[in-house]
């Protein structure tokens, strides 16, 4: 039963594996490794939470145990926040969803009182880390009164003599035992200086920016084929010609994003088209249907690209809901999200596909049925990918996106006399050919 | 952190449990629902110095939102 151990200190993350026999060893988690616990934390369902002031622990139904120092989900200057932000939110659910089936019985409908709401004036909470974790990713610093406010202690019960191996070893007799355990203490657990062994092999980033970790640089390779089945569509008039109108408004920032981040721009208009709403008033709102809550704090880091490749630096920027209500703003974060998902997965067709289906499709549906995801990243597994998450979705019986979201894309791109269209770009420091052939539409003319 | 503690303006204290949290983009706003003495209340929210302000002056609609949101959240709690 694997045991991580996440904190915080001067305002860095640090990352331990809690090994062997002894209680005292925190092994520091290299980059790679970091990188990997965190998807597969994400990728598991959670057993029980509970939230202390200081820390959080955390049962995952694999048995892995997780202490981390809410410190730890405030906004720091790594690469790692948008992971920690998707492990809160599934905390955060979890915790939600016990809260509820704590105070209401299953087939309750328990409705607001608002007379009584209203009732009450203006009030504060004083700010806490372990509210934060509830209320928001963005965690002020430790300044609550709610110890002497309160009429319960909630602090943490500490005692020298529970080592966690000791009490696991006396719950860990059966498997529910061990799944219902929760340390009532994790103060013991911090580790001292002298207790961190440093891994030899450690990889940490560098301030130089050179390739990111996640975009690992792959051989020249001829074409690669795409092969789908869609209709192309044809405009009823060119007055609704819905990809015209679309690029007519954000047509020029796909063009310039597209271009600077290494994706082919007409790849990205073709995906807004099918995401946004008709123009109205000559602008359209929203055109990249970004879900703005999922963005909350968010940070960019976007490599960037000219006619030579990869030039080694990146545009880094920070989410902000004003701006991503304006048509560049929106179509802007749209694309610095679809490069993170290409680099994600290094394919451009399921990082497409993942803006629709959400980041974390893919390893769900790998962990579902017991299969390496490294077996479906890259473009030449991109229509396997697709079709093993569609698969997921239908086997468990949930209507998630759409399916059929590479065609309806595909269809507003431009293609040639054999109804074929050949994209360029970018994955890790080389250029990708991608053939898009549609099989539906061989030898017919073009429609644009 | 089951119970927390909400001051008003005069300085009375009133204990809560959170049920949940919710971001809505069409309203822009931060809600949270809670308890108080077995009462379902909901309030918007925002952070300001450390700390988070409570304002109960809801709209029917943005209660009415949060009243659907309840009863999918309890489903999926059951599910």
């Amino acid at each position: 039963m694997p045991n991580y151990y996440f904190n915080s200190e001067n305002n860095k993350r640090g990352f331990y594996e809690v090994k062997g026999e002894n209680i005292n060893v925190f092994e520091v988690l290299n980059h790679n490794t970091i990188v990997e616990v965190l998807n597969k934390l994400i990728a598991t369902p959670i057993y029980n939470v509970k939230i202390e002031d200081n820390n959080t622990v955390v049962i995952f139904k694999d048995f892995t145990r997780l202490i981390i120092s809410n410190n730890a989900f405030k906004k720091h200057d790594d690469v790692y926040n948008a992971y920690l932000e998707e492990l809160r939110k599934a905390i955060k659910e979890t915790y939600e969803k016990e809260m509820l089936k704590k105070h209401f019985k299953e087939g309750t409908k328990p409705k607001i009182n608002r007379a009584k709401s209203n009732q009450y004036k203006a009030m504060f909470i004083a700010g806490s880390l372990s509210l934060g974790i509830i209320l928001t990713s963005i965690i002020p610093s430790l300044n609550h009164d709610l110890k002497k406010d309160s009429k319960k202690d909630d602090t943490p019960k500490i005692s020298n003599s529970i080592t966690m191996n000791d009490t696991a070893t006396k719950k860990a007799s059966d498997i529910d035992d061990a799944m219902s355990f929760i340390p009532e203490m994790t103060e013991n657990l911090i580790p001292k200086p002298e207790d961190i062994i440093p891994k030899e092999t450690s990889t940490e980033p560098t301030e130089e920016s050179p390739a990111p970790e996640e975009i690992a640089p792959i051989e020249e390779t001829p074409v690669i084929d795409i092969n789908l089945d869609y209709e192309p569509y044809i405009p009823p008039t060119e007055q609704y010609d819905k990809y015209a109108s679309t690029y007519e408004v954000c047509g020029q920032y796909c063009e310039y994003y597209a271009k600077r981040w290494g994706l082919p721009p007409e790849l990205i208009s073709a995906q807004l088209t099918q995401e946004s709403p008709n123009v109205e008033n000559g602008t359209i709102d929203n055109p990249g249907q970004l879900t703005y809550s999922l963005y909350e704090n968010k940070h960019f880091k976007v490599p960037v690209y000219d006619e030579s490749g990869f030039t080694g630096t990146y545009d880094e920027f920070d989410f902000d809901l004003n701006y991503a209500k304006t048509v560049e703003g929106n179509v802007k974060y749209c694309i610095a999200t679809v490069r993170e998902y290409v680099d994600m997965y290094k394919s451009v067709i399921t990082g497409i596909f993942a803006y629709n289906q959400g980041p974390y499709a893919l390893s769900l549906a790998c962990k579902y049925y017991g299969l390496n995801i490294e077996d479906y990243r890259g473009e030449e597994n991109a229509i396997k990918a697709r079709d093993l998450v569609v698969k997921y979705y239908r086997d468990l019986g949930k209507k998630h996106g759409d399916p059929n979201y590479l065609e309806n894309v595909f269809k507003f791109l431009p293609i040639d006399e054999r109804g074929d269209t050949l994209l360029e770009a970018y994955i890790g420091d080389k250029k990708v050919n991608l053939a898009i052939n549609n099989n539906l539409s061989y030898n017919k003319e073009p429609q644009r | 952190m089951d119970n927390i503690i909400l001051t008003d303006m005069e300085g009375n204290k009133f204990k809560a449990s959170i049920l949940f949290t919710h971001f809505d983009y069409a309203f822009s706003k931060n809600y949270m629902v809670y308890l108080i003495d077995d009462d379902v209340l909901a309030s918007s929210y925002e952070e300001i110095d450390d700390k988070y302000i409570i304002n109960n002056d809801l709209t029917s609609s943005e209660y009415d939102m949060l009243d659907k949101l309840i009863e999918r959240k309890l489903g999926e709690a059951y599910a």
